[in-house]
């Protein structure tokens, strides 16, 4: 009793408070947590109770259809060969607007942003008036018996353009505090340039490039405005699963749409959290504090 | 290895940072580059190191001209201010490096490169920290690894940058301390910058005074501090007293009084600057000849010396001087009294 007397309450076994100089923990919790219920999770606990319904045969006469698991393998496999194309050029752009100094810079940083601004369906249709072949890009494939519209390779070229923002916004401040005396210091050992970009600047850049990788894949496994339009759309060959769900939902087959769904949200939350942890094991050294 | 800079320019834009900068270093030397910030002297280390390239000037390693060799061929060990580790790599890692990363045919192999990395640990005094990232280790030890990362190149001159910048002031006087005998030990040459004056005449055995892009003199620390060549060396270098005079009968005459100095060469009679050291300045009863009537102003008694403010009657300027505590007593120094300020070492430079 004494020393609850003199410390005033008795301290609770488990305290998620931490004292703080900045008030509002409870209410910002609160908010934070009731706001990400209404937003995300009760529209996906709707999701998965929509197929219930069906049964757990129904369900996977649904998503083993020979069409579905053809759409999904479209869509999971040209997002993330769209995803690891931008990582590569993705940062070449980055390096270029952070490094370089030349006539137009803010105009061509401006426009990396447009896909972000410009609707989906616009861009497909642009995309599809070039690729096409009798397009302005097109035109020169064609002879060489390349199709690039209206099959998988259109797909990919749509979901590089949708995505290519991602890669370059979450590389460009990290290269832009990248520090020039690391370069230095490596110079002075006796490192080359390549070598300086291989073993210094990737590495430390390599956290940021992995997210940029994984929200571009996230943003492109999803994407159905521009792809429709350049895909072709041929079921088996260049059909995405997007699509597919949209086809059922015209056909009031809610449940298997829901169950396409399904699929997709557990394998882009399973990439998601591989490149997470990926992520937390490249950056391990960042945490340690001394 | 010895250096030979002659002529050095360099200008960043419009901002000129060095303005003809000719210095020779032989081998086996500690050289500090000391100036307030802005004077250059870091754009020279970048010079040496290969990091920066002069406008004009000759820059000459061992009688062969390295003006044009990058810095990864110039074999050059530097140590950065804020070290510049490699976050990503251990301790280890990061003394491996520069062998690491030798073309294939002069890259030793990976025992030899492990025996070398623990040899250096040990130079360092850190042979237990091989194995940690540099975010866990204190600003002292990443400086130490700094150093062993730059010397595991084997490099034929050491370039550090402000090195004991960021360290606080107990870990500053330990590193200097060992880092000369390195130096010693290793028969390096070496090249240090800093602004602090006190860290150049300890660790150095010459001293380029450097002012706005230019070197104001180059001897050992005893010839910039007892016969500073420019009134800046002496203002730089030290605490002094700058009181205005005139050359007058190959003297000094401060306010009215004529004090026995030392003038320069052509000691023609006009105006000057006389500096005094805090140091040479004796307090004497008032009245006494051949010396400043003042006022005690002010007296710091908490020190290993007395620092007292003199204010003189003539003209009231503040006068600084350094004094021991058996002196003040037995003065018997009080704050406000009237005193004689003899100035016992007087340094005369022509007025501008």
């Amino acid at each position: 009793m004494a020393t609850t007397a003199l410390t005033g309450r008795p301290r609770p076994l488990l305290r998620w408070k931490q004292p703080s100089v900045i008030p509002g923990f409870g209410l910002t919790l609160g908010f934070a947590l009731t706001y990400l219920s209404l937003i995300v999770l009760i529209p996906l606990v709707a999701l998965i109770l929509r197929p219930v319904d069906m049964g757990f045969a129904g369900f996977w006469h649904a998503v083993s259809a020979p069409r579905v698991l053809a759409s999904l393998k479209i869509s999971f496999g040209a997002a993330l060969l769209a995803a690891i194309i931008n990582a590569f050029f993705g940062l070449i752009v980055a390096w270029v607007l952070v490094r370089y100094r030349f006539p137009m810079k803010r105009f061509v940083d401006a426009l990396v942003d447009l896909p972000f601004a410009l609707p989906t369906a616009v861009a497909g249709i642009a995309l599809t008036g070039i690729y096409a072949p009798n397009g302005w890009i097109g035109r020169f494939f064609e002879p060489l018996g390349i199709k690039l519209a209206f099959t998988p390779l259109g797909i990919v070229i749509a979901l590089i353009f949708i995505s290519l923002p991602f890669v370059v916004r979450t590389i460009q401040p990290v290269l832009q505090d990248f520090d020039a005396e690391f370069e230095d210091a490596a110079a002075s050992l006796g490192a080359t340039r390549w070598q300086t970009f291989l073993m210094v600047i990737l590495p430390s850049i390599a956290p940021a490039l992995l997210t940029g990788f994984a929200l571009a894949f996230a943003r492109a496994v999803g994407e159905y405005g521009s792809v429709i339009f350049i895909a072709g759309n041929m079921p088996m060959v260049s059909e995405v699963a997007p699509l597919l769900i949209v086809t059922k939902l015209e056909q009031y087959d809610y449940a298997g749409a829901s169950a396409i769904a399904i699929v997709m949200l557990c394998f882009s939350f399973l990439i998601l959290l591989a490149v997470n942890r990926l992520q937390r094991h490249l950056s391990r050294h960042r945490e340690r504090v001394a | 290895m010895s250096i030979n800079l002659t002529g050095i320019t360099k200008t960043f834009g419009s901002y000129q940072a060095l303005r003809g900068v000719s210095l020779q270093i032989e081998k086996g030397q500690f050289l500090a580059l000391l100036g307030p910030s802005g004077s250059g002297k870091t754009t020279l280390l970048r010079i040496l190191a290969g990091l920066d390239f002069p406008d004009s000037g000759h820059l000459i390693f061992d009688g062969a001209d390295v003006q044009h060799i990058s810095a990864r061929d110039r074999r050059v060990g530097f140590v950065f201010q804020h070290y510049a580790l490699f976050r990503h790599m251990t301790v280890a890692e990061n003394i491996a490096f520069g062998l690491k990363v030798r073309p294939r045919g002069e890259r030793p192999n990976k025992s030899v490169i492990a025996d070398r990395v623990n040899e250096l640990l040990r130079l360092v005094q850190l042979e237990q920290f091989g194995g940690r990232y540099p975010t866990q280790l204190s600003g002292g030890q990443r400086q130490r690894i700094a150093l062993a990362r730059a010397l595991a190149i084997e490099p034929k001159v050491l370039l550090l940058d402000e090195p004991f910048g960021a360290l606080d002031a107990k870990v500053r006087k330990d590193l200097r301390r060992w880092l000369r005998q390195l130096h010693d030990e290793m028969g390096l040459t070496s090249i240090f910058v800093t602004h602090d004056q006190e860290e150049a005449l300890e660790l150095a055995d010459h001293i380029a005074v450097m002012s706005e892009g230019r070197i104001e003199q180059i001897g050992t620390p005893d010839q910039v501090y007892h016969n500073p060549a420019t009134p800046f060396v002496f203002e730089f270098l030290g605490h002094a007293n700058r009181l205005t005079c005139r050359i007058v009968n190959g003297k000094a005459a401060i306010g009215d009084v004529e004090m026995a100095a030392q003038l320069p060469g052509d000691s023609k009679p006009g105006d000057g600057v006389a500096f005094v050291r805090p140091h040479d300045i004796a307090l004497q009863p008032p009245g006494t000849s051949q010396a400043l009537p003042s006022r005690i102003r002010y007296m710091f008694t908490a020190g290993p010396g007395v620092r007292v403010e003199l204010e003189r009657l003539d003209n009231g300027e503040i006068l600084i001087a350094d004094l021991a505590h058996e002196q003040v007593q037995k003065g018997g120094f009080e704050i406000g009294q009237p005193v004689a300020a003899q100035l016992t070492q007087i340094t005369v430079f022509p007025a501008r």
